[in-house]
């Protein structure tokens, strides 16, 4: 993880400017990193921001300490999943991949985005109520953060990991068009009981006539409609058609 | 990733600012697919990307990479992410994109209804949309909406509030100007879509609603 070497430190304070969820503190005119805080996504020690070069890299030490790194990290790749940062292919590859189905929705909650960052506790809060709802959580091949459940059907998180803060990380799965409301209902539900903020990507197949069937319930939940999204044109071969 | 959808702003600003993705596919057509991603980075550059970055290199547009180096560095399973700040932009990319017919995923991310006309225009049908259902929870806690236009144009979140904060200081300050200003910030986003030019702009607009207490 990364550290600042107080008898190195001038307390220009630059390093505090870059941080992207101020764990950085200055105290005695010397800056330091708080670890609790911290979520390993070294953006002080990728950019060179300091000029005395006081900020150095400690050995990250156990697997969660690991994992909160390449999640926070995009330039790190993930082992799995082979993509870098928390994310994974979803809509992006579906015109081939086919992991959206007609008839399915995807969802992926951007949990602790943007900027907040996210303890792993919300993160399983979010998830466990998605899966009581009838959400089916993407799979390790498929998502980073399935590596720490051991049990996709609940949503339950390994309890030594909870207290690892991560500048984000994604939940990710599906469940059928008729479940989306109820998943949806258990989403709102859960937003009032967590410490940080999710956003929240709802993926959906376009059927012949151009329409999104998913649109339909948001209007029955008082969900706004979006303005922003992501177009897969379907130029990937081979060409998934179901 | 979901690095690119749930970028925030005005409709106007947001009509200047559309990311595109070149993305081979796992398990599909990730074997072998170097020559076709190849030409569409060809492509991308002669349409003129504001931004643009291949995993291989993970360095961007004004971070002194040459175009050859980009083209050089793409190996099996290199994805290509890039932004760009025009509508007739994306319409010639996704008309070149579909005329190379190289069969590797591309998304456009930005305002769905003008991404759909633009497809629509070039005679592609969306096979499949993501939609940003905007943010939830603990909304209280997030920075300002108008450092957020800053920081989510990195979805990644590398680009912190205080340096965006710091930037419109500097520039309030005259010690950089608005460009410069926009390259400070673009420099800790590691995917390429950061659109400076966008950045400048919104620089230019809430610079004069900033007061400083250090000069």
């Amino acid at each position: 993880m990364p550290a600042i070497d107080k008898e190195t430190c001038n307390g220009c304070r630059i390093c505090q400017t870059y941080c992207t969820v101020d764990a950085i503190e200055f105290d005695n005119r010397k800056c330091y990193i708080v670890p609790e805080l911290c979520t390993e996504c070294y953006v002080c020690l990728r950019m060179n921001v300091c000029p005395e070069n006081a900020i150095y890299a400690e050995e990250l030490v156990g697997f969660y300490k690991q994992f909160q790194h390449v999640i926070s990290d995009p330039v790190e790749n993930h082992g799995v999943t082979g993509v870098t940062g928390r994310g994974t292919e979803e809509v992006k590859t579906n015109d081939v991949s086919g992991r959206v189905k007609k008839g399915w929705i995807g969802l992926s909650i951007d949990m602790g985005r943007p900027g907040l960052g996210v303890y792993l506790r919300d993160a399983e809060r979010v998830a466990m109520a998605c899966a009581a709802a009838g959400f089916k959580l993407a799979p390790q091949e498929e998502s980073p953060l399935a590596a720490l459940m051991p049990d996709a059907t609940t949503g339950k998180l390994e309890d030594g990991c909870l207290d690892y803060r991560l500048l984000s990380v994604i939940i990710e799965g599906r469940c059928r068009e008729e479940q989306a409301k109820d998943v949806f209902r258990a989403l709102l539900k859960v937003e009032k009981e967590i410490d940080t903020v999710f956003s929240v990507g709802l993926i959906s197949r376009v059927d012949e006539n151009g329409n999104c069937r998913a649109l339909e319930f948001l209007d029955e939940l008082g969900i706004e409609r979006p303005h922003r999204g992501k177009v897969n044109p379907g130029l990937g071969k081979p060409l998934s058609i179901d | 990733m979901t690095h690119s959808l749930h970028r925030e702003g005005t409709i106007d600003s947001l009509d200047k600012d559309y990311a595109v993705f070149i993305y081979p596919a796992r398990g599909y057509n990730y074997k072998g697919c170097e020559p076709r991603v190849r030409r569409l980075v060809e492509i991308v550059y002669q349409v003129g990307p504001a931004n643009m970055i291949a995993t291989t290199l993970r360095r961007n547009f004004y971070s002194g990479v040459t175009p050859e180096a980009v083209l050089d560095s793409i190996r099996e399973g290199c994805r290509v992410f890039s932004v760009f700040n025009s509508r007739d932009k994306i319409r010639e990319l996704l008309a070149r994109f579909k005329e190379a017919d190289q069969g590797i995923s591309i998304v456009v991310s930005g305002l769905i209804d003008r991404v759909r006309e633009i497809a629509a225009e070039v005679g592609l049908e969306p096979h499949t949309i993501n939609l940003s259902l905007g943010v939830h929870g603990a909304t209280g806690k997030l920075p300002a909406a108008d450092i957020r236009q800053f920081t989510t144009m990195c979805g990644h979140a590398m680009i912190a509030p205080g340096l965006v904060k710091d930037a419109l200081r500097k520039v309030k300050t005259g010690k950089i100007d608005s460009w410069d200003a926009s390259l400070l910030l673009a420099r800790p986003c590691a995917c390429g879509i950061y659109n400076p030019y966008r950045s400048r702009d919104l620089i230019e607009e809430l610079e004069p609603l900033y007061s400083v207490t250090r000069w």
